[in-house]
């Protein structure tokens, strides 16, 4: 049978139009609407987050003051915190937000190649997200059994939410794997398949590589949780044992018998640790084309930069049992996982000299998205290499269930993606809308939130390391931890309150800049990747119009020495690139680089 | 170009140059194959896991073996037959042309759809035999496993059902639909992987 390729199909640019507001906007197939529905949805939900943790930080800080704030809703909202933050704000965002958006823009192609499922694949989303909620007005409340959902104890008599809570947490976590599934499978087959002429594998930009490497590393680890959660699940509803062993529980023996929790810990974190890096990976891609954009500068060492990210995806997979160190295992699993451990620090260690080489000697735009770029790679650095510490066992096991693990994770994995999301909301809002966000409240918003997340993560880095345990209510009349630490416990909570606070100032910019905002025009940065050459801003139905758009070179020909432009997009040939004065650049060379 | 050749290309020389290079289609074959594929990666990977899932859990000292009802044996030719008869209605709607689905396809297709329905209530009819055996699932994790392979397993042929039931109508209501002998090969792949998926978990069950 013949087989016409995706980009030279004929009327291409006709399939799934919209006919009516409601395929427009609801249930749309256009990749742009549902990235936006997925951003939309995946901030609302984190702002829920959001306050709980301020609602844990007002504990903390101030024990006994708020009487609303028992134990049992502390572990509800740490519990609902942290798998808020990590599955359905950041994975969705990064992944259903960002990768919808910019997978088909920035490889030439007019939609993700199943729209259909595309469109579903939010719908189920925003199910999961609904169920998830709706454990906030069930009888008993959502689980409080920690993000991690260890057995034996959420599943048993005196967890909070142990009833519906954990039955709604689980199905909502099966809905989400589903709807990622359904999100993952277009977004690796739209750049396998569905690049346009001229858009080789190594032109792409490296923000298309990170969502690549991380949708595929998704697909390969979400089947572990599924697997972990429809077992705890049957353990929960069916009284089977899975996980749950043999024991007494308020004086009464529990109807399971020899079940493993540890074998839940490694399907857990067989999951777990892949999903850092389905987090960080598309971060790490997206930070590399706005260096590049920003500094005027051809990114460094971009081959190194993609070996790099597939190596972190292989041996992601490879590391996930230094999150159970403490568990009891073999000390020579300990042994083998804190070498891997180390091993996937140096590609990503190499990143990191990559984006620091190419600012050297760049034409620095100190721009907000430069600000949130700047400021991940501090941060990265910083959760990084206490990640490096805590990859020793030795190291490991006496910091495990202190605040160090707590103030590792958020630098690590909480405050660096979420600039990244700050600095990418800034760069693409002028593509998406057609204005450009508010300069000025832009660059409050950043400094606000760089000091505050600081004032709030160094000091637990201490408080760990003075011995304070994470995951306590209260601390109580403990000897060992001084009346300081209470001090300063309350000040990390008066910075969560100023953080919190502060993004109100990017949600008003956000919504205000839509109609106030300066027309932004098609390429404000003068960028060279496609999605900044649309005939239209923002990009109308389709992308291209009627013929697509074909590429002649990599997506980071900037500052090219002999063109008249900073900058040539990956749509200009040769022959079409304007030269400066008195030179004889031919637009093919690549000294340059 | 090989996969290493790809990645070791130098994409900061040579701009401009077209000649040999990517065109649009990076891999020869319909999208749709492609995603089926890594969705057969995705089965894999939840598969292995449940596998080894069921092996380490084997290995703790309260795991009673359960006899497996005899009618596995017949369920498994069932699901044998449901893929032959794919692979057939693959083979003849690829034959006849542009598309088009002709009277042996059609039989073909509601044959398969007939077996893989009776292996799904075969299946039913096994739980019904260990329910009766008192063989519950709160019982013993050997036949928590066995519920449970069975059921995902089962859910995953009911979702592959959806786009038999949709070649099947398309076959009796646009026979000249050209993108039909590719869904049916798809269908069949995807078949074909299931069975595989079922031989070893079937092998699992009855080890243990």
């Amino acid at each position: 049978m013949a087989y016409v390729a995706i980009a030279d199909r004929d009327h291409e640019q006709h399939l799934h139009d919209p006919q009516s507001f409601v395929t427009k906007y609801i249930w749309s197939q256009d990749h742009k609407v549902i990235a936006i529905q997925y951003s939309l949805t995946a901030i609302s939900v984190g702002l829920v987050a959001l306050v709980l943790s301020l609602g844990m930080r007002l504990q903390l800080g101030f024990p006994d003051t708020f009487s609303f704030i028992t134990p049992n809703e502390y572990y509800q909202a740490i519990t609902m915190h942290g798998m808020i933050m990590v599955i359905y704000l950041l994975t969705a965002l990064l992944l259903g937000g960002f990768g919808n958006y910019l997978i088909p823009l920035m490889c030439g192609a007019r939609d993700m190649v199943f729209p259909y499922m595309n469109m579903l694949s939010y719908w189920v989303y925003l199910l999961s997200v609904l169920v998830l909620l709706s454990s906030f007005f069930i009888s008993g409340g959502p689980t409080g059994a920690g993000w991690t959902l260890y057995p034996p104890q959420s599943v048993m008599p005196g967890t909070p939410g142990v009833g519906g809570g954990i039955v709604t947490m689980l199905v909502s976590l099966v809905l989400f794997i589903v709807a990622f599934t359904m999100g993952g499978l277009n977004y690796v087959t739209t750049v396998l398949q569905a690049r346009c002429r001229g858009m080789t594998m190594m032109r792409m930009p490296l923000a298309v590589w990170g969502i690549f490497t991380a949708t595929v590393l998704g697909l390969l680890a979400f089947p572990a949780l599924l697997v972990s959660g429809i077992m705890l699940l049957l353990d929960a509803l069916v009284g089977t044992s899975f996980f749950e062993p043999a024991l007494l529980s308020m004086g009464e023996e529990s109807r399971h018998t020899g079940g493993s929790p540890i074998l839940f810990q490694h399907l857990f974190w067989f999951f777990g640790h892949p999903e850092v890096y389905i987090v960080a990976l598309p971060a790490f891609g997206v930070i590399s084309d706005l260096v590049a954009v920003h500094a005027r500068k051809n990114i460094f060492g971009y081959r190194m930069m993609v070996w790099a990210i597939l190596a972190i995806g292989v041996i992601s997979f490879v590391v996930w049992a230094h999150h159970m160190y403490v568990s009891g295992m073999n000390p020579y699993f300990g042994f083998f996982f804190a070498t891997t451990t180390l091993i996937i620090a140096i590609p990503t260690a190499l990143k990191v000299y990559n984006w620091v080489l190419t600012l050297w000697r760049g034409n620095i735009h100190l721009t907000v998205p430069m600000l949130f770029v700047i400021g991940f790679i501090f941060t990265f650095i910083n959760g990084g290499i206490t990640g490096l510490f805590l990859g020793n066992v030795a190291v490991d096991m006496p910091l495990s269930d202190s605040y160090f693990i707590v103030g590792h994770f958020h630098m690590v994995m909480g405050v660096s993606p979420i600039l990244v999301i700050f600095g990418s909301i800034y760069h693409w809002y002028p593509k998406i809308t057609g204005r450009m966000m508010n300069d000025r409240l832009g660059r409050i918003h950043f400094w606000c939130t760089l000091f505050g997340t600081y004032a709030i993560y160094l000091p637990m880095h201490y408080l760990g390391i003075l011995g304070l345990p994470r995951r306590y209510y209260a601390m109580g009349d403990t000897s060992f931890i001084p009346d300081s630490a209470q001090v300063m416990n309350a000040g990390i909570s008066v910075a969560a309150l100023f953080v919190a606070l502060s993004q109100i100032i990017f949600l008003f910019n956000l919504v205000w800049s839509r109609k106030h905002g300066k027309p932004a025009g098609s390429n404000p940065w003068n960028a060279t990747t496609l999605e900044w050459q649309t005939p239209q801003t923002p990009p109308v139905h389709g992308n291209w119009g009627p013929d697509l758009p074909v590429v002649y070179r990599w997506a980071y020909d900037y500052s090219v020495p002999g063109a008249a432009q900073d900058f040539i997009p990956q749509t200009m040939a040769p022959e079409d690139v304007p030269k400066a004065a008195g030179t004889s650049y031919d637009g093919r060379e690549g000294e340059h680089s | 170009m090989s996969i290493v050749q790809r990645l070791l290309a130098k994409p900061w020389e040579h701009a401009g140059e077209m000649e040999g290079i990517h065109g649009g289609n990076v891999v020869g074959r319909p999208a749709g194959r492609t995603g089926l594929y890594l969705f057969l990666g995705v089965i894999t990977s939840l598969f292995l896991l449940f596998s080894i899932s069921h092996q380490m859990r084997a290995s703790y000292p309260d795991w009673i073996a359960v006899a497996e009802p005899g009618i596995l044996w017949f369920n498994t030719g069932i699901l044998l037959l449901a893929s032959i008869s794919l692979q057939l209605a693959s083979k003849a709607a690829l034959k006849t042309g542009i598309g088009g689905a002709d009277r042996a396809v059609r039989n073909e297709l509601l044959a398969a759809t007939l077996f893989t329905l009776l292996f799904i209530a075969g299946q039913a009819y096994a739980w019904k035999l260990m329910l009766d055996a008192g063989l519950y699932a709160a019982g013993n994790p050997a036949n928590a496993f066995f519920y449970m392979f069975t059921a995902v397993h089962a859910a995953h042929l009911l979702g592959g059902m959806w786009f038999l039931l949709k070649a099947l109508q398309t076959a009796f209501t646009e026979p000249d639909d050209t993108a039909l002998p590719n869904r049916i090969g798809l269908c069949a792949t995807y078949w074909h992987f299931l069975l595989l998926v079922w031989a070893l978990l079937f092998y699992l069950l009855l080890s243990s």
